[in-house]
């Protein structure tokens, strides 16, 4: 599980030469400049309240960051990591997925270029040190989900006490997986007590909990408020303001989106709009969009579609599930948490993942979709596999399915717009046809 | 709706432990205000106990059945049938709840793990094999305490008649004979009984099974409710009851919120989601997978297919600390 670099000379390997760091900063500015006037000019009737996470995006990876966390930084790559154990010992969780092309491009100097964008650009992130908030973090967490996050931790810079690998089960069979995944926690809970030198005590993994519940709160209101037939807030921006959790505070974000979420009841109650009420209803799933890759779900919001859903690991699921503890004693709280994070894990690395195509039919009755829009990263295998399962289901239920396979790059934004409207206006054409 | 609504947000468990509190005192020392409620009470109101104010039902079935074949069959035979229906009838208002809200044998083993939980002292999970195995010994009990008083005066094929002292024997090895008669000062029943062979073994596995009860309900919540023969025999009836437990399983995430806080372990709640009934052999109807479910409408209890209490999100972040934010900006609702 760990890797062996004893001598500096095999760990520069691993590093990003200064040269290229100072490029792709300049290209992420780039990339950060052009997503926010894309979503914030190129989506009309925004919400005022969103304008804090766009400003959050804008500062992130900029060193004068003004919501610059003064404690303990432990970054990880997956959802499935909890985030309750680091709020608990005092330190600031921040997931370093990132959607950079630019770190995409560095990479794939370690990672075949047919790997999933999103793996690349993490390590290229690692490797070139280039965290949000500009600060190193104390450590990196990463769960082992798919193959190419599997590999990725043999092909940091970090030393041993700075990277730890998080064993996660692939099968989910009940309790000999359940035992095993809180083994696997309760090691990371010793890993994280010597990262922070914090002791985990009953009240602040209580508080952690409580902190995090909250934030599910809200999202969950969210999600409640979009199933309204009333579409007042977009897609895009719903999944940026999720997104941002990654990164942000969980009581700043709560706060942040508590403010949206009134804003959103406050305009359903003037009965106001944004889109026609005959837009198609689409709902997004597959590789998770991260900023600045939000290109797929953009495209379809200018062309006249609405994403009232997402079943993306990086908004739709990220805070969906609770935690729910019997016992407020560490011994009951910490298999509450470490279930919340197994149980009802929809990534398609797991097995059986029968759940998954239940959630999405749900959805799509809760929301009313008419279309769904499946993203693939080329590379991702996992989401690629599923998409065959996906697409018979919807195929029962008659919902049209649109499989898309995307990168980070730019080059297929043209191909991409083509399909994406023709999609659209083939539902419209269809909810016509259904009226008439 | 909006009073409704509130309902189904409420904290049923605090409701409970109030319901609980009160039936336990009742059932307890019930008899010193000179109530009677009869013979035929489908929880462990222990008539050994002098402040009962009934008597379980377990033991008036044994007692009835102590009876030779024709006599069964003769018009005696009416009086276990009335026993019996009088027995479902109570038990189909209130279904498995009785165990939940009633029983105050279940209600002192809850004591027992609060007490448990108040020192910091971590429970046994059972994992499958053994649930399903333990569960298995309900149905024996409920098989002996039904054939043993039959053979006392009748001969099955010819084989011996069972010892007379052998009468109620599942009493003899019941637990709550031994526990519930201390609160009321009586000691007695700790005793061995040295009046013939019979009763020294049979008060002898008595008191190995009180030290078992106590041991067992401290490090797994709801011990005896896995190995109650009134639960398997009420179970039987369950599907008639009128308070009913249903899951829609569409609406199911499979997170295991339900198992996780269930008392008795029960994971076919969170497991099934293709039945409708969610009450199974094992369950006592306290409600607390409703509680914990934060799903719409994905648990649901129902009296006569009025539901009265059912799964909302909104509920369960009222039940489960949702952080000082929302605390305060409630404070600030109230306010304005």
């Amino acid at each position: 599980m760990k890797k062996n670099h004893n001598n500096e000379g095999e760990k520069n390997i691993f590093t990003t030469p200064e040269k290229s760091v100072e490029a792709a900063r300049l290209q992420m500015s780039v990339e950060i400049r052009d997503a926010l006037k894309e979503v914030k000019d190129g989506l009309k009737n925004s919400l005022l309240n969103l304008e804090y996470f766009f400003n959050f995006f804008e500062n992130l990876y900029n060193p004068g960051h003004t919501i610059k966390p003064d404690k303990k930084i432990i970054a990880h790559t997956c959802l499935q990591v909890p985030d309750e154990f680091i709020y608990a010992l005092d330190a600031w969780p921040v997931r370093i997925c990132t959607g950079f092309s630019s770190l995409g491009q560095i990479g794939s100097n370690w990672l075949p270029a047919r790997t999933c964008p999103l793996v690349r650009s993490t390590l290229g992130g690692i490797n070139s040190n280039i965290f949000p908030y500009y600060t190193k973090p104390n450590l990196t967490i990463s769960a082992v989900t798919c193959d190419a996050k599997r590999k990725m931790g043999e092909l940091t810079n970090m030393k041993e006490d700075e990277f730890y690998t998080l064993d996660f089960p692939v099968l989910k069979n009940g309790e000999t997986t359940d035992q095993y995944w809180l083994q696997s926690l309760n090691k990371l809970i010793t890993q994280l007590e010597k990262t922070t030198g914090k002791k985990l005590t009953k009240k602040r993994l209580k508080d952690a909990i409580a902190l995090v519940n909250s934030a599910r709160k809200e999202f969950r209101r969210l999600l409640e408020l979009r199933k309204n037939p009333k579409i007042v807030i977009y897609g895009t921006h719903a999944m940026l303001a999720t997104n941002s959790w990654f990164y942000d505070h969980a009581r700043q974000w709560t706060e942040a989106m508590k403010s949206v979420n009134d804003e959103i009841e406050a305009l359903i109650k003037e009965d106001i709009e944004i889109v026609p009420p005959h837009a198609p209803r689409l709902l997004m799933t597959g590789s998770p969009s991260i900023f600045p890759n939000i290109k797929s779900m953009l495209i379809a919001e200018q062309s006249g579609g609405i994403v009232v859903a997402d079943e993306f690991c990086s908004s739709g699921r990220l805070l969906y599930d609770t935690v729910a503890v019997d016992e407020w004693n560490i011994y009951d709280m910490v298999p509450a948490i470490a279930d919340r994070y197994l149980k009802p894990c929809l990534c398609p690395t797991m097995t059986p993942n029968d759940d998954n195509l239940r959630k999405l039919e749900e959805d799509i009755k809760a929301y009313k979709v008419d279309g769904v829009i499946y993203q693939a990263f080329s590379g991702c295998m996992p989401y690629e596999i599923e998409s065959f399962k996906v697409g018979k289901m919807l195929g029962k239920l008659g919902v049209p399915m649109l499989y898309l396979e995307t990168d980070y790059g730019k080059e297929d934004i043209g191909q991409l717009t083509t399909r994406i409207e023709a999609f659209i206006e083939s539902i419209k054409s269809r909810k016509r046809n259904l009226k008439s | 709706m909006g009073k409704r609504f509130n309902i189904h947000n409420a904290n049923i468990s605090r409701f409970r432990t109030i319901i609980q509190l009160f039936s336990f005192i009742f059932l307890v020392w019930g008899s010193y205000s000179l109530i009677y409620i009869g013979s035929r009470i489908p929880v462990f109101a222990c008539p050994y106990n002098d402040g009962s104010p009934g008597s379980c039902f377990l033991i008036s079935l044994q007692h009835l059945l102590h009876a030779e074949w024709k006599e069964l069959l003769s018009w005696s035979g009416i009086a276990l049938l009335t026993t019996f229906l009088t027995f479902i009838f109570l038990l189909i208002i209130l279904n498995k709840a009785w165990c939940g809200f009633i029983c105050p044998f279940g209600t002192l083993q809850d004591w027992l793990t609060k007490l448990r939980s108040y020192l910091g002292i971590r429970f046994t999970r059972l994992n499958q094999r053994e649930f399903k195995r333990l569960s298995i010994i309900k149905y024996l009990f409920l098989a002996f305490l039904i054939v043993t008083p039959l053979l006392i005066d009748n001969s099955f094929f010819g084989a011996p008649k069972v010892n007379k002292d052998m009468g109620a024997p599942f009493c003899q090895i019941c637990p709550a004979r031994c526990v519930m008669p201390t609160f009321t000062g009586d000691t007695s029943q700790f005793a061995f009984d040295y009046t013939s062979k019979t009763k020294m073994v049979m008060s002898s596995i008595g008191i190995f099974f009180t030290a078992l009860f106590l041991v067992g309900s401290f490090i797994k919540k709801r011990f005896f409710c896995l190995i109650c023969p009134l639960s398997s025999l009420q179970y039987f009836f369950s599907r008639i009851g009128l308070l009913t437990l249903r899951k829609d399983g569409t609406k199911c995430t499979k997170c295991g919120n339900c198992s996780r806080v269930c008392d008795i372990g029960i994971k076919a709640i969170e497991e099934d989601i293709i039945h409708k009934n969610a009450i199974t052999s094992n369950c006592m109807m306290c409600f607390k997978c409703v509680e914990a479910c934060p799903e719409n409408n994905a648990l649901k209890v129902s009296f006569i297919r009025i539901p009265i209490f059912r799964s909302t999100p909104e509920g369960f972040f009222k039940r489960y600390p949702a952080g000082t934010i929302c605390k305060k900006s409630d404070e600030n609702e109230k306010k304005s």
